[in-house]
């Protein structure tokens, strides 16, 4: 391997020599077009799985600012719907004429809301950072089994980016259908705001389909064939293992969802019935016969369900790393954390009509769904026993990741209840479409992974960056964002037992509904604290990287795993400057016994060295 | 196509068959779901009482012989080229090519010929899965097609060699793959219809 490597850096320098003679004495034109040129293909159209991991980081961040400000306006609805708000006009135009919101824009607002947090923040975000950044340097890799794919993962996510944030500007209004897209409504052309801006939604998400195949190609092959030696399954860091699991899930959900998006297409352009039948619209009766709203909603929740934890497999793996660095003890159960994983997945295509209680399925059916999803909670259950025991009488360090890692578990725990009431179909009954339904997700799925990836983005800022964010401001950040989350939430999940539905404009004209509003501004001002609370976050994210303090060691949590054995971190260098280092035990040997002066053996160091000097293992470069 | 400065392999030279055909291999995975996906919602909706039968035309058939034959010729010259006969591989290729346009121009005049029996995609669910799903398969044999055509200039160029068998092996499992795609959803249509 060495060899090869070497190799490859005398070919390397020969080449730059021979590119720079030849253009010595030319036009300063030509200089600035070369320095141009490289600066594009190392940070713009870069192959590089390090400079892929900040554009995904990046316009993941975008879309999350984007989302959360769509979600204040349609919160300020909720708050004070009949209060004109002028400056909404001057920001929405003729969507917030005389300073009412338009009710078919309310619509579009929660649609790209959800759409852009799950799809573009929560999924391409999270894991299109996280595998990228890591799976290479954890499994011991110079990249991923195909950089080219990778770039076009990200370009076509970039594509995809644009065109939603196209649709959310034309004159026509962004689709209105909810994230769900539920027919008829999403089938139907000539319904305010469904018409380009939805065809516009539809395209988006088959691109971001796309993308997320390439990506999951790539990170599926990079992990089964291209780990170090000695880098066995077994021996996985556990953000590794989620990665893994999440990418085989997401092949084999996300093209049923492209399936399902291709008949809803045909439905609108090529005049086919797949989910339309006996329409009434415009009092006119469509001529569409014979199809079924219901079986959209099958293939959508084939994949909705998995893609709900696509989301949050990857989280618990970067959580797991980051409770067991910062407890410095082994992670409890590592092989169970692998097969609980694994049993999420296999699980989650067999419980997806539980999101289907109400559409008139056979009760027969769905007792059968509502046995599988309560099952869900055993495996959910086990890891959240693992971690508990990995931080239990362990030695704490807490740090602002770790603080967020804590946060994730526990409003794992809190949102993962709410679906033990939602899983009984008998309690789902009263409580679909609810703003119970709303909490829940956003307990479980939404804050969680968010404190998912801001726990990665503290604990691996260093590793990307070579600086270190700001301690004091990251503790502040956590409690502006998980004391404003549960005050937005919690409440919701008391309102849908008293039954207030969910996507309604305004509760003004029901009598039983108005009681809420005074908790309806509660939780925007909530919420508008919460975000405010993540302008913190963006302040200590930029300003870290600039100015930050520089890490004292090219380990700075004194992690075992291979990541923190690389020193350069510039694009197309392969990772490590030598031939890789080779992985002689697991990524979790926190505080052995057998160590006297320091607590942790990486899994780079030869098992010879950690018996002669047991006192001497560190993480630093061997 | 590199601007990374370093060309390191990512891939060591020991792993690329492997990583290669690993990758094809889960995309083709994803392309099975895509139309498991597709089937299924076809027997779900074909338990509703619109559902219309129809007889395909017998172009049909043919068509299905037509892409069987593609991946015999392809085969053979697979045989051909691992002796290091590129002259006849590459003809066999572009034969492979020429029956692949040859079944897509069957589609096309069985679509024609469904249309003027009445069944059109308009029409009931029935009618309409069958454009849409045999129309979803034409696409993934204008990517085979793409790539057979890619192929046969890279052995006439001597880029593709016994030094480098990877990319025929590749274009051949995709190839092979759409065909059995196809004999899956005729026999699907022929029993279910
Ligand atoms: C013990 C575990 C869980 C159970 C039993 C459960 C159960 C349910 C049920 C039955 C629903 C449908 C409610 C309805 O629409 O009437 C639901 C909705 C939802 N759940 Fe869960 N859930 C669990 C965990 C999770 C997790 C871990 C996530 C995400 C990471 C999640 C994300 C969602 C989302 C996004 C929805 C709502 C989708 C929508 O209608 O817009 N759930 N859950
Ligand atoms: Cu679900």
């Amino acid at each position: 391997m060495s060899e090869v490597l070497r190799q490859g850096a005398t070919q390397e320098e020969s080449h730059v020599e021979g590119h720079h003679n030849g253009h010595h004495n030319g036009h300063s034109f030509w200089k600035k077009w070369h320095k141009a040129e490289s600066f594009i293909s190392k940070y713009i159209f870069s192959m590089d799985h390090k400079v892929i991991a900040k554009q995904f980081l990046f316009t993941g961040m975008f879309w999350g600012v984007m989302g959360g400000l769509l979600s204040l306006v349609f919160r300020l609805q909720l708050a004070y719907p009949d209060t004109p708000l002028p400056f909404l006009e001057v920001i929405l135009g003729k969507w917030g004429e005389g300073g009412i919101l338009d009710p078919n824009f309310y619509n579009s607002l929660i649609t790209i809301h959800g759409t852009v947090l799950i799809f573009f923040v929560l999924t391409g975000g999270l894991s299109g950072t996280f595998a990228n950044l890591l799976v290479p340097l954890q499994i011991g890799a110079r990249d991923m089994a195909s950089p080219f794919l990778n770039m076009l993962s990200y370009w076509t996510f970039f594509l995809a980016s644009v065109v939603m944030f196209v649709s959310i500007f034309l004159p026509w209004g962004p689709a209105a259908s909810g994230w769900t897209a539920y027919p008829p409504l999403s089938a139907l052309k000539d319904l305010p705001n469904m018409g380009i801006g939805m065809d516009l939604w539809l395209v988006s998400i088959v691109l971001f389909i796309v993308s997320a195949l390439f990506g999951g190609l790539n990170y599926v092959t990079t992990i089964l064939n291209m780990r170090t030696k000695g880098m066995t399954m077994a021996r996985l860091p556990l953000p590794v293992w989620g990665m893994f699991i999440a990418s085989v899930l997401g092949l084999l959900s996300f093209p049923v969802l492209l399936a399902a998006g291709v008949l809803l297409l045909a439905d609108r352009h090529l005049g086919t019935s797949f989910y339309l039948s006996e329409i009434f619209f415009n009092g006119q009766a469509l001529p569409n016969y014979g199809g079924s709203p219901i079986l959209y909603q099958h293939l959508f929740w084939f994949l909705g369900h998995p893609e709900v934890y696509i989301i949050i497999i990857p989280a618990m793996g970067l959580v797991s790393e980051v409770l067991a660095v910062n407890s410095r003890k082994p992670i409890f159960g590592y092989t169970a954390m692998v097969i609980s994983m694994a049993s999420i997945m296999f699980l989650s295509f067999l419980v997806w009509a539980h999101h289907m209680f109400v559409s008139g399925m056979n009760p027969f059916l769905g007792s059968v769904f509502m046995y599988m999803t309560l099952a869900i909670a055993i495996p959910s259950a086990v890891k959240v026993f693992n971690w508990i025991f990995t931080i239990w009488k362990g030695n704490l360090r807490l740090t602002p990741a770790m603080v967020f890692a804590l946060g994730f578990v526990a409003t794992f725990i809190i949102g993962g209840l709410g679906g033990i009431f939602l899983g009984n179909a008998v309690n789902d009954i009263l409580l679909h479409d609810t703003y119970f339904v709303v909490g829940h997700f956003h307990v479980v799925m939404g804050v969680s992974a968010l404190l998912a990836m801001f726990a990665a983005i503290y604990h691996w800022f260093p590793k990307m960056f070579g600086r270190m964010m700001n301690r004091t401001l990251g503790y502040i950040h956590f409690l502006f964002t998980i004391i404003p989350a549960l005050l937005v939430f919690v409440p919701m999940h008391h309102m849908g037992m008293a039954g207030v539905p969910r996507r309604y404009y305004s509760f003004q004209s029901f009598d039983y509904l108005s009681q809420w509003q005074d908790i309806n501004v509660f939780i925007t001002i909530a919420a508008i604290i919460g975000f405010s609370g993540q302008l913190i976050f963006f302040y200590n994210f930029f300003y870290s990287m600039f100015r930050g303090k520089k890490p004292t060691s090219n380990n700075p949590w004194k992690a075992t795993t291979l990541e923190w054995t690389t020193e350069d971190m510039a694009p197309g260098h392969g990772n490590w400057k030598g031939p890789i280092p080779t992985v002689y035990r697991w990524a979790y040997e926190y505080s052995p016994p057998y160590l006297k002066d320091s607590d942790y053996v990486p899994q780079h160091v030869p098992p010879e060295r950690v018996k002669k000097e047991p006192e001497k293992v560190t993480g630093e470069v061997a | 196509m590199s601007g990374n400065g370093i060309q390191q392999p990512v891939v060591p030279p020991s792993r690329k068959y492997q990583t290669y055909k690993l990758m094809l291999i889960l995309g083709i995975v994803s392309i099975v779901m895509f139309f498991a996906g597709l089937t299924s919602a076809y027997i779900v909706q074909r338990g509703t009482k619109e559902w219309l039968s129809y007889d395909l035309p017998l172009i049909f058939w043919v068509n299905t012989i037509i892409i069987l034959l593609s991946s015999l010729t392809l085969h053979y010259g697979y045989r051909a080229f691992k002796i290091g006969h590129y002259s006849l591989a590459e003809g066999l290729v572009w034969l492979t090519f020429a029956l692949g346009t040859l079944f897509l121009a069957g589609q096309w005049i069985g679509w024609l010929q469904l249309t003027a029996q009445g069944v059109i995609l308009q029409g009931t669910v029935s009618e309409s899965f069958f454009y849409i799903i045999s129309g979803a398969h034409a696409v993934h044999v204008i990517g085979g097609l793409a790539a057979l055509l890619w192929l046969a200039l890279a052995i006439r160029k001597r880029k593709v060699t016994l030094r480098e068998v990877l990319p025929y092996q590749l274009v051949a499992i995709y190839w092979h793959f759409v065909d059995v795609l196809w004999l899956y959803l005729f026999v699907f249509f022929f029993i279910t219809l």
